[in-house]
């Protein structure tokens, strides 16, 4: 799974970065909010009033009206907001959602390699896109709706502070929200597991048996669109199970006796929630040279993208992750000389040769102690084997008796133990090393982890559906907000417009960078009307080329910098974590959290000034 | 406003709406299943025409129509947006997502030939090559010709569509680096056999069974170009290209068996029933009216004979009408050669450079003497005899090259010769025992193998008396490796290949196809290399 690398850095070193940013945002709104509200009151009155009033209206705020909220009247808000908000009908989203689920079978391919990862991004992005578009309209269209059919009035003639009014119609339009994620991930978490759900047969017949052995092989029956290889011992005795299926559309089943029959179980590995220990990846270069020292670091072997970065066979190019913070603990399962190091792996393989064709590339682990004054006859195990397997993770298991050193006068392996020997202060090296010639494997940070006992996938979902809530409050924030002082549509469509820079936030930057080939937008309509295609100069002469693309600069700046108040909205979006089995941090959580809580923050600030500065009952 | 202003703007109203019923009419009507030929109106008539009719093109799936119609007539921006998604997660490597993405398109689209072939070549030879074990490349190429199977139930009258599932079958399982497991693979995959009888494949057929009685990829290829011929013979659109490239699929997928069941070792009956087969397809194929594109008439692969002998018949009544006319006519023509074009033409070949062979080369453009020519020098009182006979010569001419250069386009003698060839005892004889000794060498027993070499090469050189038209750089390629064999193995004993080799012929044709990459340390197979890798790269000295 491909994981952005802000994602490892921990909560309290992202706080202390992000903080800047936030406070930097605030200070955008309130000044831009100063600025706006004095201008507008100079206009109707001398530059020295609206000094004062705006003034007057600050000291208002700070002395008054946030220190006497009322908890009663916000509900009362809030409740009047859940009330327009099921008039409205809001409900026919969920029998929209519904409706799409039922015939999700119809464009979904049921066939796929992976379908757990389909359908729960499936059931997850529809959710998320449903429920964002229903905040927006709701939350853009209310406000603007009081005032201009003048249902405003009854709230303002009573004694209700503007914040209070923005509060209860953010809580009642995401209490709405929640209500209906919570039944759409109810009915999602359903319509998952039944769509996985599935079971084959086996026929006696067809198993082929070694008789020396009693192992038997062969064929389960096709059903759900796959059928599965399968191993079983009939010298098995008991309950337990005899044998497993070869892994087919990212699942497995175990082999149950049944008599005279044998009984395939219910799939298992497709929702799950690794754990994965993180550690920080370096790399060496074919002479085994680090990059301070003048190494030339991992290698292109000219892939478009560049997520992953190579090691050369059968050479001293070297992968090395870097885990901190290990504790026996972790990994003993019985005495202290005990224990497996569940190391997993998810390699690309890039072949310069054809090689065997039927065999796997090899490769090899070696633990190694941090500690570089050490020998290095002290440092490094033995080599522990491994073939790659690509595009799926692969466990490579290592038992504390693997592990094993060289003695350098007797050329003996000599057993070693893991925390005495390598482990310095909690830290760990592990290098990969790929051994066949002219072969090459692929990694990226998140390539490799150690895998820390399963977490809950139920918990897991949940988690996810945490962060499309988040989005769901972000949106409505800033559709009420916008709403205090645009009509409806165009408080929609700004709504709409930061959803859309926060999720293309990204892109922007890499048209703004270069990174994206065919220019701004001026570039690329003239390189779309001339049929020039993207990576080709723009053959328009000089001097026209340089005014484009200053105007375009000029308009990507002002994107980029708008682009950047937004929220990141791709941050709040787990699906692929789910879908592809890994748990959601509590760090990651955390970070969504807080950037919540600064939007909320800020809004609601920004949201009561621009109320009160409007003259609503004018 | 007065009410009779409105009236009459009602009245103009109603007569627009009425009048623009007829252009609607003519141009809209649909068309019906009248026995009277109800076509319909012009856009109607017009898809029959082109045949972009829904019923022309196949099979109507109610999902595909109703996500077009749920697109609300945005459907080239989804499909927009949906193709830059597959490229996407193409290019991160997320092909769960690819698959995913390419089926919604082609419901989308499902009409759009070109979905069907691209996405299919992009599942089985881009993204299948991105995989590291054999088996889940397998897996790749079986998701594209699946894929395209499906295509073809949307597009049933798309013989050059139906023609692709062949061309996979065969070519992407049978001729990749990895043929070998590819076809194993394919023989034991029962659900995809099951898939292809879904489609209309008898796969229970002898037609479609190897050696082993499973269904052989080559094989099954040609069933499939068999069922892209019937679609052509019975589908409105026919044969949209090359006729000649369109048929000749089906024989040459029973040579490709032929010669895999050699490469598995079959090196008995088997194979030679199987070329016997192969031959008997490339007879069949020589029957068949193909379009040339020469002519633009239909011609048969087997008139050549029949053309060229006319022509001379025609030529020889010419000569009777004006004896010697020709040879004049030839000499005067060799007469007004510039000096410089005469010289050349009487210079040695091996003395001749390269200024030589162009004045050649003109010269020979201004030899030419058409029947035409020939009778317009004619006495008058033949003149006009000869003037008739020479058009329906030169009509002949151009029929006899017509079929000259379509049985040259597809190498046609060349595989009708080997089939012949390949039938032999001698052949198979001469195969064994190259491949015995290949197999003693590779075991390091030198002297035995030494022996059986000399023996397959005294085979062959048999062989090839027999069949000169078998001395090419396709048998010498298929050969090397063995020759190669033979060469290392001569140089354990000290010794070099004798002069006069019986097949140094072989040996120069295949190092003059490999001559563009002198440079790159090209390497045959060897005990260090036994797996006839041709092309490996060896090991760089560090």
């Amino acid at each position: 799974m491909v994981v952005d690398p802000s994602e490892f850095i921990p909560f309290s070193e992202w706080l202390s970065n992000a903080a800047g940013g936030f406070v930097v945002l605030a200070l955008v709104i309130f000044i831009a909010w100063t600025v706006i509200a004095f201008a507008f009151t100079a206009i109707r009155n001398t530059p020295k009033q609206a000094m004062s009033i705006v003034g007057g209206g600050l000291k208002r705020a700070v002395l008054e009206d946030f220190p006497r909220s009322s908890l009663r009247r916000t509900i009362g808000m809030t409740r009047l907001a859940v009330q327009e908000a099921i008039r409205n009908k809001v409900l026919i989203i969920f029998a929209l959602f519904v409706v799409l689920l039922l015939f999700a079978g119809w464009f979904l391919d049921v066939q796929n390699d992976h379908p757990a990862r389909l359908y729960l991004g499936f059931v997850i992005s529809t959710s998320t896109y449903l429920l964002l578009a229903l905040a927006m309209f709701v939350s853009a269209f209310s406000l603007p709706n009081d005032i201009k059919n003048k249902t405003i009035y009854t709230i303002t003639t009573k004694p209700v502070r503007a914040h209070e009014i923005f509060l209860g119609r953010v809580l009642g339009f995401g209490l709405v929200g929640t209500v209906l994620l919570i039944l759409m991930g109810l009915v999602s978490y359903g319509f998952v597991i039944r769509g996985l759900d599935h079971s084959h047969t086996i026929d006696l017949a067809s198993i082929e048996w070694d008789e020396e052995t009693g192992l038997g092989t062969g064929f389960t029956s096709v059903d759900s669109h796959h059928r599965h290889d399968f191993l079983i011992n009939r010298n098995i005795e008991g309950d337990r199970p005899v044998g497993a299926t070869e892994v087919a559309q990212g699942h497995s089943h175990a082999i149950f006796r049944d008599g005279d029959n044998y009984v395939v179980g219910p799939p298992t590995g497709d929702l799950l929630a690794r754990v994965p220990v993180y550690g920080s990846l370096r790399f060496l270069d074919r002479y085994g040279r680090e990059s301070n020292e003048g190494g030339e670091g991992g290698l292109s072997v000219g892939k478009e993208w560049t997520y992953r970065e190579y090691i050369e066979g059968n050479t001293l190019s070297t992968a090395i992750w870097t885990f901190e913070n290990l504790t026996s603990d972790m990994f003993s399962t019985g005495g202290g000389d005990e224990g497996v190091v569940p190391l997993e792996l998810n390699l690309r393989v890039f072949r310069t040769t054809k090689g065997d064709i039927e065999g796997a590339v090899q490769g090899e682990i070696l633990l190694v102690n941090p500690e570089k004054t050490l020998a290095v006859q002290d440092r490094y195990s033995a080599p522990i084997s491994f073939e790659a397997e690509e595009f799926q993770t692969f466990q490579v298991n290592i038992d504390y008796k693997e592990i094993r050193r060289q003695n350098p006068n007797t050329a003996e392996l000599e057993k070693i133990n893991l925390f005495q020997d390598l482990v310095d202060n909690g830290k760990l090296e592990v290098h990969v090393r790929c051994r066949d010639h002219a072969q090459f494997f692929g990694m990226a940070q998140a390539d490799m982890y150690i895998r820390a006992p399963e977490g809950s996938f139920e918990m897991n979902f949940l988690k996810c559906y945490l962060g499309i809530w988040m989005q769901l409050v972000l949106v409505t924030l800033f559709g009420v907000f916008f709403s205090t002082f645009l009509n409806g549509i165009v408080a929609m469509v700004a709504t709409l417009s930061i959803v859309v820079m926060g999720i293309s936030s990204g892109f922007i930057g890499e048209v703004q960078s270069g990174d994206a080939p065919g220019g701004g937008p001026i570039e690329s309509l003239i390189r779309n009307i001339t049929q020039q295609g993207a990576t080709v100069d723009l053959d328009m002469g000089e001097t026209a080329t340089s005014v484009i693309q200053s105007l375009d600069s000029f308009y990507l700046d002002t994107m980029e910098s708008v682009a950047k108040l937004a929220p990141d909205f791709p941050k709040f979006n787990m699906a692929a974590k789910v879908a592809y089995g890994y748990d959601i941090n509590l760090d990651l959580i955390l970070k969504q959290i807080t950037t919540t809580l600064v939007y909320f923050f800020v809004l609601l600030f920004a949201g009561y000034f621009v109320i009160s500065s409007r003259e609503i009952a004018a | 406003m007065n009410l009779e202003t409105s009236f009459k703007r009602k009245v103009s109203y109603i007569t627009g709406i009425v009048l623009l019923l007829f252009p609607l009419f003519y141009l809209g009507q649909p068309s019906t299943s009248d026995a009277d030929g109800g076509r319909g109106g012009k856009l109607a008539q017009l898809r029959a025409e082109n045949y972009l009719a829904q019923s022309n093109l196949g099979e109507i799936d109610p999902v595909s129509s109703t996500m077009q119609l749920a697109t609300f007539g945005l459907r080239p921006i989804a499909v927009i947006v949906l193709w830059e998604k597959a490229t996407r997660f193409q290019k991160m490597e997320d092909y769960d997502n690819v698959t995913a993405t390419v089926n919604q398109i082609s419901k989308l689209q499902p009409n759009f030939v070109s979905i069907w072939k691209f996405q299919a070549h992009n599942l089985a030879y881009n993204i299948s090559v991105d995989f590291d074990n054999y088996r889940h490349r397998y897996q790749w190429v079986r998701r594209g010709i699946d894929f395209l199977m499906e295509g073809t139930q949307y597009n049933s009258q798309d013989a050059k569509l139906v023609q692709e599932v062949g061309a996979y079958t065969g070519s992407k399982i049978g001729g990749s680096d990895e043929k070998r497991q590819f076809r194993r693979l394919f023989a034991e995959d029962d659900p995809f056999h099951q898939r292809m009888e879904d489609y209309g494949l008898e796969m229970d057929s002898q037609l479609v069974a190897g050696v082993d009685g499973k269904p052989d990829n080559w094989k099954v290829a040609n069933r499939w170009y068999q069922k892209s011929e019937d679609v052509a013979k019975f589908s409105d659109g026919g044969i949209r290209g090359d006729w000649l490239r369109f048929y000749e699929r089906k024989p040459q997928a029973l040579i490709y068996y032929a010669i895999s069941l050699e490469d598995d070792g079959y090196l008995d009956t088997n194979a030679q029933q199987a070329f016997a087969t192969a031959q008997a397809g490339l007879v069949e194929l020589g029957t068949l009216d193909i379009l040339s594109t020469f002519t633009r008439t239909t011609l048969r692969l087997n008139q050549g004979a029949e053309f060229q002998r006319k022509l001379d018949d025609m030529r020889g009544e010419m000569d009777k009408l004006g004896p010697g006319v020709r040879q004049a006519e030839k000499e005067k023509r060799f007469n007004e050669l510039s000096k410089p074009q005469q010289e050349a033409m009487n210079l040695a070949p091996e003395l001749r450079t390269e200024y030589h062979e162009r004045m050649i080369q003109e010269a020979n453009q201004a030899l030419f003497v058409s029947e035409i020519d020939i009778a317009n020098a004619m006495p008058d009182g033949v003149k006009d005899r000869a003037l008739a006979l020479a058009a329906e010569a030169e009509a002949m001419a151009i029929k006899a090259d017509a079929v000259n250069y379509m049985r040259s386009m597809i190498n046609y003698d060349y595989w009708l010769r080997r089939c012949e060839m390949e039938q032999l005892d001698l052949a198979i004889n001469a195969r064994k025992t190259t491949a015995a000794a290949d197999e003693l060498f590779i075991a390091a027993r030198l002297q035995p193998a030494r022996e059986e070499y000399e023996k397959a090469w005294a085979m062959w050189t048999n062989i090839f008396e027999k069949y000169p038209s078998m001395i090419t750089k396709d048998t010498g390629q298929n050969l090397m490796p063995s020759i190669a064999n033979y060469v290392e193995l001569l140089s354990q004993f000290d010794e070099e290949v004798p002069q006069g080799f019986a097949l140094q012929e072989l040996v120069d044709l295949a190092e003059a196809e490999l001559a563009p990459l002198p440079d790159s340390n090209i390497q045959f197979p060897s005990p260090s290399n036994p797996d006839r890798i041709k092309g490996e790269v060896p090991k760089p000295q560090y």
